[in-house]
């Protein structure tokens, strides 16, 4: 009786060390085996700098837009089971959605609220990571490969436009329809090919069925997979790069000198040069190990992400509105806001120049082409050059990991300067577009939009 | 640092923990709930608690495919189809002339808001009720009625019944309706006008599918008061050259009341299917 009763205890002993207890290692030996224990710890390295771990340097603005992925495919895997992908039955499953299923509006509201969010956060990343250099390795870390971590972060603003807008389609109402004809309508400016682009875009010749199938599978089984494969890879190479540049900032241990040859962390990476060892430098700052130092931080960012989103969603509806129909254009249609700085620039450079007449003959009238403009050239020129800068950033390597280094003044205006008008003109776009696309100041009010009764 | 960190951490966990509470609140006490409960207390003090336990709770609906109609309306007016609540405040109360209802019009097979309009997927008072941006048929309710002129809703929901009862020229308990038929017949519109799909002058422009004619198409410069399609018709019939700008159609000095009719006749000339079964037939 009494060994059962010790027994029982023992028992419950475990289930609590198993539930709560911590692990307080003896040695730094033990403490850096934390890392190698756990799958799904692995990816961190052993130990990291105190300055990569700060608030201030990079915002985390990486971490809250790969939670927000993860949020967005955890609620989009439910949603898959409620949606149906049909013209006819779309909108009635999402009005299900929202009003019948239980829990339903929280997770459609989350979905919506974090895809717009993921746009936003993942643009802010890239503004951090342009302001601080970190598209760039030093001596300090000489097998890194910044750059091209910087063309996948690229990409992967692309794609997660891509994601945001196939997305949009989904719900099938007016909101939805004219955003699309408006983006085919951009595309189909494009010279020579865009007729064909508008074709694949639509899934045919006219928006319809073909267009909701074609977006859908876009949405939930192509993209999401690519974006989860760049991701891994642009987590991946933050290693081999590394750490963060703020790292290079430091400096190297001065004494010592020499790169010191290391197995710690090449085993699984096709590291160039010497391999399996690679060679690294001793970095001056102070270090803590990463488990619990970024484990914490990182289960920090995930709880106040998720508990944001949660926030926005109990309390601000997401819109629906009228079943989609091409018999009538909303007023004003609108493509959805992160691509209104398009529309925008689409809408500024669509001239119609009136007829000119010159005494003995007269230009008839015609249009400045606005689409091909502000819907292929200046994107185009902004992503490309996006892609480009780092090769023309001629400032010295004690520039890299350092907020508005005065050697990168001038190219940090240049960069503010484009972020303010891609802001400016897509908050004008989004807030100021009224009616018949009437430029309408924040106090004035838009006129009330007619009803039948 | 390690300590503020775990500080965070665990306001981070309570502040999620609160939000749960909140988002498990919205759902849990979503308002037809309390609706529900407030009318099965009302039922037990009226019919005994045995019979008040036989209505079944959680959401309600009447699912037409044929017609497209998804009601959730008995939701909260759960007493709608059963005799004995006529006394009852909305929207506990029994449907007025239940027995005829029931034989001309069974609710199984029309629903709700084919008749009285409004949201059937939705299941809170706003939404379902339609006076909600986006939702373009709302419930058809006495104030509406009398803004415009109209006695009781019931006038005004002839809108509604005309989708199926388009082709007669008679019908019970459609006085509005049959009235702007018959001045349709004598003041020949047919005579400019294409109305039935076919036939028809072309003087005017075909009016067969007026009715689904979004409220965003028409303009409303020349209208006072109210911006609303059944608005714009009232001061179209009434002089139809200062609503519609160049018009040739003359004024042709109808009475107040012609026009509300001819107006609701309009209105329910919407592009609609309608089931073999549901064409209404009488066999001479």
């Amino acid at each position: 009786m009494k060994t059962l009763i010790q027994k029982q205890i023992q028992v419950a002993k475990d289930v609590y060390e198993f539930l709560f207890a911590s692990y307080s290692p003896k040695t730094e030996r033990e403490a850096s085996d934390a890392v190698g224990f756990n799958f799904l710890l692995h990816w961190f390295p052993v130990k990291i700098t105190k300055k990569s771990l700060s608030w201030h340097y990079s915002f985390w603005l990486g971490t809250i837009s790969l939670v927000l992925f993860i949020i967005l495919s955890l609620s989009g895997i439910v949603l898959i089971f409620l949606y149906v992908p049909s013209v006819e039955r779309a909108y009635q499953s999402i009005k299900d959605i929202e009003f019948v299923v239980s829990y339903g509006w929280l997770i459609r509201r989350m979905h919506r609220w974090a895809a717009h969010f993921m746009v936003a956060f993942v643009f802010f990343h890239m503004i951090r990571v342009f302001l601080t250099g970190a598209y760039r390795s030093t001596n300090v870390t000489p097998q890194g490969k910044r750059y091209a971590n910087w063309i996948i972060g690229i990409v992967l603003l692309v794609l997660t436009l891509l994601l945001s807008y196939t997305g949009y389609l989904l719900p099938w109402d007016q909101l939805a329809l004219w955003a699309i004809v408006i983006g085919a309508n951009i595309a189909k400016a494009t010279p020579i090919i865009g007729d064909q682009v508008q074709f694949i875009m639509q899934g045919g010749n006219e928006i319809g069925q073909n267009t909701l199938i074609l977006w859908y599978a876009m949405h939930i089984a192509v993209l999401p997979f690519i974006v989860t494969a760049l991701i891994s890879w642009h987590m991946w190479r933050i290693r081999k790069d590394g750490g963060l540049a703020s790292v290079d900032s430091l400096g190297v241990k001065k004494e010592g000198g020499e790169p010191v040859k290391s197995k710690t962390y090449s085993l699984m990476g096709i590291a160039k040069g010497v391999r399996p060892s690679i060679s690294y430098h001793k970095v001056a700052g102070e270090t803590v190990h990463a488990i619990p130092a970024v484990l914490t931080r990182m289960m920090i960012v995930t709880v106040f992400t998720v508990g944001f989103m949660t926030f926005l969603s109990i309390f601000f509806a997401v819109p629906l509105e009228e079943p989609a129909t091409t018999e009538w254009t909303p007023n004003p249609a609108k493509a959805p806001w992160y691509f209104l700085w398009l529309q925008e620039l689409v809408s500024i450079t669509t001239i119609r120049v009136p007829l000119i007449n010159l005494g003995i003959f007269s230009i008839p009238p015609f249009t400045i082409n606005g689409g091909f403009l502000g819907g292929a050239v200046i994107p185009g020129l902004v992503v490309g050059a996006a892609l480009m800068w780092p090769q023309f950033d001629r400032s010295p390597e004690s520039a890299v990991g350092v907020w508005f280094h005065k050697s990168r003044l001038k190219q940090n205006i240049v960069f503010l300067i484009i972020v303010l008008a891609l802001a400016i003109l897509t908050y004008i776009g989004t807030f100021m577009r009224g009616p018949n696309w009437g430029m309408f100041l924040p106090w004035e009010s838009w006129p009330s939009m007619p009803v039948n009764f | 640092m390690k300590i503020k960190d775990e500080i965070l951490l665990f306001s981070s966990g309570i502040v999620i923990l609160i939000l749960t509470f909140l988002a498990f609140g919205k759902d849990g006490f979503a308002e037809w709930k309390g609706v529900q409960s407030e009318f099965l207390d009302i039922a037990e003090a009226k019919i005994g608690e045995k019979r008040a336990k036989e209505f079944q709770t959680g959401i309600q609906m009447i699912w037409v495919p044929e017609i497209k109609v998804v009601d959730r309306c008995k939701t909260c007016h759960m007493a709608i189809d059963i005799p004995g609540f006529e006394s009852e405040k909305q929207p506990f109360s029994t449907h007025p002339n239940l027995e005829q209802w029931n034989e001309t019009h069974p609710f199984k097979n029309y629903g709700c808001t084919t008749c009285h309009g409004g949201q059937g997927f939705a299941v809170t008072t706003k939404e379902a009720h339609g006076n909600v941006k986006h939702w373009e048929r709302p419930l058809l309710s006495n104030d509406m009625a009398k803004e415009y002129g109209f006695n009781k809703a019931s006038e005004l929901m002839e809108v509604n019944c005309n989708s199926c009862h388009r082709r007669e020229t008679d019908t019970p308990g459609m006085p509005n309706i049959n009235m702007a038929k018959k001045l349709i017949q004598d003041k020949n519109c047919a005579q400019c006008h294409i109305m039935d799909g076919k036939n028809g002058g072309t003087l005017g422009p075909e009016i067969t599918y007026v009715g689904s004619k979004h409220p965003e198409t028409f303009g409303f410069d020349g209208v006072e008061g109210k911006r609303s399609v059944m608005n714009w018709h009232i001061q179209h019939f009434k002089l139809p050259a200062k609503v519609s700008k160049g018009s040739i159609m003359p004024p042709f000095g109808f009475s107040d009341e012609e026009i509300r009719a001819l107006s609701i006749l309009v209105m329910s000339w919407r592009k609609v299917k309608v089931p073999m079964e549901y064409v209404p037939y009488k066999r001479d």
